[in-house]
Parts: structure tokens; C-alpha cells; sequence
């Protein structure tokens, strides 16, 4: 917009005030002035001074009104705006100079106002940040007057440049006697100078200190000393590096330590004093404890021991395999785990040891199984003791049993079979005289007679049975080769035997030469036989085989006795109604027989006690191995001849 | 037909074998001891004799050895209960060894014996 300047106006007005002027001094000079009547001049002179007037009063306005006023009205908001008052406004309605001034000063105000407002703000952010520092090194001074922990803040050669009151608390010092001292102040005479040296070492690199978390000692004010644990960080304030060292009293814990230690060897003393070994394996079957007494009973050291799944020390594979399912079902599933059981263990030396444990459950405090402990005792000795003391009262018992059979025997069998023979005897001489009589007297005096030879029978088992018995612990020199008599025990066997037994003899003739009474060996198959004819009442196959065993280890299903040694196996093998295993022990006690006593030519329970006495009187031994409904196998070993007794038949 | 002679202090023992013998034509004699089997024996020709061991007094095997001494062609058939002198001994065996010539255990069956003297007489 193009403004018109106040100089124009006033030019205008200053020409109209000329032209005015000049028209009224024209008019003075015009010839019809001076013809004027003095009342027509005066009315004119008053015209004149009237519009001068005018012009003045107008003159005087125009100046009031485009000069003063704004000049006015602008110098009243300087002040104003002087005083602060951001908010007055100047409305710019002219195009002039003060209307560009009044323009202008608009400009200035809200310019002014604006950087007002932004340094209000700014202002306030400062203000805020400066709070908020104020509020974080209140916060931070507060930790460090209050964390529980000392605190020592030092320069990079170890001045102290800061504690806090805790630290004044721990130590008795003020924080004055500290500040600018060296932190070796608080560190044993003794230790000083290592202490000097981590400090450098750390100032240098924080890395070079192995463990910036370490115990030490501190020196206190009263001269005592307590121990501490320091941590120890490097801190860049102004450029400048500080150490901080949070100093932690760990009185309270190494209290607490050497009680627990204490407690622990005390433990440990009765765990070791015990003449037990105690073990404690976790839910994994892993050793995690195991006492001196454990150690030395199965030959490790404990480190050795430590790690080690329990179950894996037993040298039974499948019992170790059931004992470890057991376990694991205990321990997921809360099944019942055997408070006492045996397991055989085998040591470091490769002896398999029979231990004896009691157990008890540990649980952890939300009451889950987390492992037992396990006190035992190596009952090996005890047991072998124990088998061996029960071995030996069944052998005496034995003993007492042959004796006492040997002696009723022998003292019986002369007069019972004199009475037998009289029975026997006169049923013979009725079974002649009535010979014409009716089939029932011959069928009674056939079952006396009968009843007669059973008699007989039993007497005379007893009478071998005791002749046995008196020999056991005599030698026989008697040298068989079994081979030779092969031919005559096939004959023998066939006669004997019913004919619905079929009869396979396999003797070979590599067969080694034994020890035994050829007689008793007899006697010895016979009773096998006969026995096992009566395990065959329909039919079935008898098979007698010979076989060299040598080095042979086994146990006697007779005596109980392990035995190893040389022998030719002789078995006896039928397809019959089989052995219980309760039968199985007692098959050979005297008198002892399943079968129903009384039926013809059956069961004076001698035979196979017979047997016994026979085979042990040569030195052997016999296993039976029998299942019900498929049958039985009696197994003889009987001793291979030494080289003298050998030679001694040979010489014979 | 033989003399034979029946030595057992068993009454039934003779009975039954004299009854039994008798019935093969045999001619009987018999003696409860071995003394009285010595005087029969020192009377009679006696072709067997068939004498029990354990006898009170004078054993069988007494008997025997002073027989086979005096007689030696006199055939003899031992017959025993077993037992023996406190059980330790078979006597049957020991007969046989100082001469008996045959040996049978009681309670024994009297085909056999018949079948032995049968066997004894025919040499």
C-alpha cells in the first residue's frame, strides 16, 4: 500500500494557508477595495481573520491529530511495554510514517513478547533440569549417607576423598580423620603394602586386580580388626579418575561360616567315628557323601567316590538295573523304596562284598524326595560266617540223623529181618500149602509176602545208608573206568527197569577214570533210576550220559557245599512229572518221599538218601535240576582219580 | 536127598526152613547154637549146613572156621539179618571170605534157598 507521508499533508495545508493569504491581499488591492464602505470592509477584514482563524484552528488540529496523538499514544506503550505489559497492542490504521512507526513497534513488541516466551521456557526446562539434579544428588547423597555398605571414594593413589557414615560407623573414624588421608590407614601394617600395590594396579587398569571382589582385613580405629569384602570400581569425574570401594562387614558371615564349618567337621567326625559306612546319594543315584568308614569298606577315597552312581558299584548288572528302577520310581513317584535291604558291592579291589543297608529318605523343604542315606554294614564275614555256622548245623544234624538211622539200623536189622524172614517165610510155606485155595487167601498171602520184601527194602537202604554214613571221611582208593562197565549196566538197567521206560545209555569212552566202589556206583544209578521210573508212572525216556568237567565250579544241591575240581559228570535225566522246589531241598533226608508210602515197591524214602552217602563217601557231589511237568536231571560228579590212585590199581 | 543141617536161634527160622526142605525130600536136622550145631555136625554126616551169624555163644562165623577145619567138604550157606557186632560190620561177606559157600540175607526167600541147596548138592 502506498502511504501518504504527513509532509505531504502539511505541504498541502501550508499552500492552502498561502493561497487564502494571498487572495485576501489581492483582494485588498482590487479597485473595488477602496470604494468599499467602512461596514462592507469591516465585514470583509472579519471574513478574513474569520477563515484565518480557520486555517489556524485546522492547522493546529491536523498537527494534534497526525503528530501528537501518535507520538502520545506510542510513548505511552513504551512505557508500558517497559513496565512489562507484553500485551498492549497499537492498531497500525495509517499508512504515514507513524503509522509505519506504530507498524514497527508491533514488530518489536511481539518480537520481544516471543523471545520473552521462549526465554520463559527455556528457563523453565532449566529450571526443571536443575530440580531434577538437585532431586538426583539428594537421592545420590542419600544412598551414600544410608546404604548399609561402607563407602570410600579415593583419587587414582588411593587419597580418600569421601566415606560414608556407614563406613564411620564400621570403622570409628570421622569422616574428617578420614577425608584425605590414605585408604591405607584402614589396612594392617602388614598388608599395606600389597594393599598399595592394588590400588596402583587398579587405578592402572581395573582389570589387572584378579578379583576386584576379595575378602580383607580392616584396621579399625581401636586397633581391632575385622574382616571385610571390598568391591571396587573406577569412576571419571572431570576428568579426573576416583576409585570406589563399597566395603561390606562380613563379620557376621565368616561367624556364621565357621560356625557352619564347624558344624559340618563335627558332622563329619561322628560320620567318620562311625563304624558304619553311610552314604547319601541325590535323586540321580549319585554319591554325594560317603564317610571314612565307607571309603576304607569299599577301598576308594572319597574323591573317587563323590559323582559316582551307587548302583553302578554293584557287580550284578540286573539287580543293580531293579535297585536303580526302584530308586527312581521313590523318587518321582513317591513308591516305597525298601527301608533295609542287602546288596553286594564290589570294591576296588574286585572283591564282591555283601553289605547290609538301612536307608532313610531326605526331602527337601517343599517336601520332595531329593536322595536317602544309606548306613550298612559289610556283612560278608557275618554272613559267610552265618552260612558256614548253618551249613555246619545242618551237616551235624545230617550226621546226627545217618547216626541215629546207623545206629537204629544196625541194632534193629538183625532182629527185623529175622522177623521178616519168619513172615516172609511161613507166608511162603502158606502160599504152598494153599496153593489150591481160593484166589483171595492166595492174593493176602501174596500181599504179605509183598509187604515183606518192602520191609526188607527198607532195612537194607538203611543198612547202606548207615554203612555210607560211618565211611564219610574215609578215602576210597577204588578206581572205576566207567566205560568198561557200560555193557553190564545196560543189562542190569534193562531188567530192572519197566518196560515202558525206554532206556538210553551214552557213556563215552573217553570217559576219565574216577574214584568209586563199583558196587555203590551201582547202587548209586539204580536208585537214580528207580526214582526216576517213579517220576514216569505212564511212560517216558530214561537217558544216562557220562561227560569230562573239568575245573568245574558249582554248588551241591544235597549238602549245600560249593565245590570245584575234576570230575566226570554222570546224569541221570528223565522225562517225568518234575521236582518242586520245596521237594527240590529236602530230596535227600532220610525217610523223605512224595511218593504214596505203602504202594508196592514204593517209597521207603531211602533211595536217594542213599545216593547221598554214596557220592559224598567218593568225594563228589551232586546238582538236580528239575522243572515240574518236563523233568529231572540228577547230576553226580564224581572225582576224576589222581595219578597215585591210579597207579595204585595198576600195581594192584 | 541131603542131611541137612539148620543152625538159627530163631525157632521160626527153623521152622520154616525145615518145613520147606523136608517138602524136597531133604532129611533135617537142626540146632539152635553154634555149640549145638558142633555136636550134631561131630554125629552126623552132614552134607549142608545152613547156619545164622549172630547167635548167642558160639557165632556162625565161629562155627564156620572151626567147621572148615574139621570138615572141609561140608557146604555152608551163611544166612544173616545184618547188623553185626555194634553195626560197624557186614557179616554176610566175612562168611564168605572164611568159607562159606554161599551167602543170603534174611529175610530171604525160600525158592532161593532151595534153588542154592539144589545148586550146592549138585557140585
Amino acid at each position: 500500500m502506498r502511504m501518504t507521508s504527513i509532509r505531504l499533508k502539511l505541504l498541502i495545508y501550508m499552500l492552502l494557508v498561502c493561497v487564502l493569504t494571498i487572495a485576501l491581499l489581492v483582494g485588498l488591492t482590487l479597485p473595488g477595495y477602496s470604494e468599499m464602505a467602512g461596514q462592507d470592509l469591516t465585514r470583509l477584514i472579519s471574513l478574513y481573520v474569520a477563515s484565518l482563524i480557520v486555517l489556524i484552528g485546522t492547522g493546529i488540529y491536523l498537527v494534534d491529530r497526525l503528530l501528537i496523538k501518535p507520538i502520545k499514544d506510542l510513548t505511552v506503550a513504551t512505557r508500558q511495554l517497559a513496565q512489562g505489559n507484553y500485551d498492549i497492542r497499537l492498531p497500525a490504521t495509517r499508512h504515514d510514517e507513524i503509522g509505519v512507526m506504530t507498524e514497527s513497534f508491533g514488530i518489536l513488541q511481539h518480537n520481544l513478547q516471543a523471545s520473552l516466551q521462549n526465554y520463559d521456557r527455556e528457563n523453565n526446562t532449566l529450571n526443571e533440569t536443575l530440580i531434577k539434579l538437585q532431586a538426583s544428588e539428594a537421592r545420590a547423597r542419600g544412598i551414600f549417607d544410608n546404604v548399609q555398605d561402607g563407602l570410600i571414594i579415593t583419587d587414582g593413589l588411593g587419597a580418600i576423598v569421601a566415606v560414608n557414615p556407614a563406613l564411620c560407623d564400621m570403622t570409628g573414624y570421622t569422616a574428617s580423620e578420614l577425608i584425605n588421608n590414605n585408604v591405607n590407614s584402614l589396612v594392617p601394617e602388614h598388608n599395606r603394602s600389597q594393599h598399595q600395590r592394588d590400588v596402583v594396579n587398579f587405578a592402572l587398569d581395573e582389570k589387572r586386580l584378579k578379583r576386584p571382589h576379595k575378602h580383607v582385613t580392616a584396621l579399625l580405629k581401636d586397633g581391632n580388626t575385622i574382616p571385610v569384602e571390598i568391591s571396587l570400581s573406577q569412576l571419571r569425574s572431570n576428568n579426573k579418575l576416583l576409585i570406589i570401594a563399597v566395603v561390606h562387614d562380613i563379620r557376621q558371615r565368616v561367624q556364621a561360616e565357621h560356625a557352619l564349618r564347624y558344624e559340618r567337621d563335627r558332622a563329619q567326625s561322628y560320620l567318620d567315628t562311625a563304624e558304619v559306612a553311610i552314604i547319601s546319594i541325590d535323586t540321580k543315584c549319585l554319591i554325594t557323601l560317603i564317610n571314612r568308614k565307607g571309603c576304607t569298606l569299599l577301598g576308594y577315597s572319597e574323591g573317587e567316590l563323590l559323582g559316582v552312581d551307587y548302583f553302578s558299584l554293584c557287580p550284578d548288572q540286573s539287580v543293580a538295573d531293579e535297585m536303580r528302577e526302584a530308586y527312581q520310581q521313590h523318587v518321582l513317584n513317591n513308591e516305597v523304596f525298601p527301608k533295609y535291604f542287602y546288596i553286594t558291592l564290589r570294591t576296588r579291589a574286585g572283591q564282591d562284598r555283601i553289605f547290609e543297608w538301612h536307608n532313610n529318605t531326605v526331602k527337601d523343604y517343599e517336601w520332595n524326595t531329593a536322595g536317602i542315606i544309606l548306613a550298612g554294614v559289610d556283612m560278608t564275614d557275618i554272613r559267610k560266617s552265618i552260612d558256614e555256622r548253618k551249613a555246619l548245623r545242618e551237616r551235624l544234624h545230617q550226621a546226627q540223623k545217618m547216626q541215629a538211622i546207623g545206629q537204629l539200623s544196625s541194632g534193629i536189622a538183625h532182629d527185623f529181618n529175622n522177623l521178616l524172614a519168619s513172615i516172609m517165610g511161613y507166608t511162603e510155606l502158606l502160599q504152598d500149602i494153599l496153593s489150591d485155595a481160593d484166589e483171595s487167601v492166595a492174593g493176602y498171602l501174596k500181599e504179605i509176602y509183598a509187604s515183606g520184601v518192602r520191609a526188607r527194602d527198607l532195612v537194607e537202604g538203611m543198612l547202606q545208608y548207615s554203612r555210607n554214613a560211618k565211611k564219610i571221611g574215609e578215602t576210597s582208593a577204588n578206581t572205576l573206568y566207567i566205560p568198561a562197565m557200560a555193557d553190564d549196566l545196560s543189562k542190569m538197567l534193562h531188567n530192572i527197569l519197566p518196560d515202558r521206560i525206554a532206556v538210553s545209555i551214552n557213556i563215552p569212552q573217553d570217559a576219565i577214570p574216577v574214584t568209586i566202589d563199583s558196587i555203590n556206583l551201582q547202587q548209586l544209578i539204580i536208585n537214580m533210576s528207580l526214582n526216576a521210573v517213579d517220576a514216569m508212572p505212564d511212560a517216558g525216556n530214561l537217558v544216562i550220559t557220562c561227560l569230562n568237567d573239568f575245573n568245574y565250579h558249582g554248588e551241591c544241591t544235597s549238602c549245600g557245599k560249593s565245590f570245584n575240581g575234576n570230575y566226570l559228570k554222570l546224569a541221570v535225566s528223565d522225562t517225568g512229572c518234575g521236582i518242586g522246589n520245596e521237594s527240590l531241598s529236602r530230596l535227600f533226608e532220610p525217610f523223605y518221599t512224595t511218593k504214596i508210602v505203602g504202594e508196592a515197591g514204593k517209597g521207603t524214602g531211602m533211595g536217594l538218601a542213599v545216593v547221598h552217602g554214596i557220592i559224598h563217601d567218593a568225594g563228589g557231589h551232586i546238582i538236580v535240576e528239575s522243572k515240574p511237568g518236563v523233568g529231572t536231571s540228577f547230576k553226580v560228579y564224581i572225582p576224576a582219580a589222581t595219578e597215585q590212585t591210579m597207579a595204585n590199581v595198576a600195581n594192584a | 536127598m541131603a542131611k541137612i543141617l539148620v543152625v538159627d536161634d530163631e525157632q521160626n527160622i527153623r521152622n520154616i526152613l525145615r518145613e520147606s526142605l523136608k517138602k524136597e525130600q531133604h532129611e533135617i536136622f537142626e540146632a539152635s547154637s553154634g555149640q549145638e550145631a558142633s555136636d550134631i555136625l561131630d554125629k552126623h554126616a552132614i552134607e549142608i549146613m545152613i547156619t545164622d551169624l549172630v547167635m548167642p555163644g558160639k557165632t556162625g562165623l565161629d562155627l564156620i572156621m572151626e567147621i572148615k577145619e574139621k570138615i572141609p567138604e561140608l557146604s555152608i550157606i551163611a544166612i544173616s539179618g545184618g547188623g553185626g557186632i555194634n553195626g560197624r560190620f557186614d557179616y554176610l561177606p566175612i562168611a564168605q571170605l572164611i568159607g562159606a559157600n554161599n551167602i543170603i540175607r534174611k529175610p530171604f526167600s525160600i525158592a532161593d534157598i532151595k534153588q542154592t541147596v539144589k545148586e550146592l548138592l549138585a557140585g
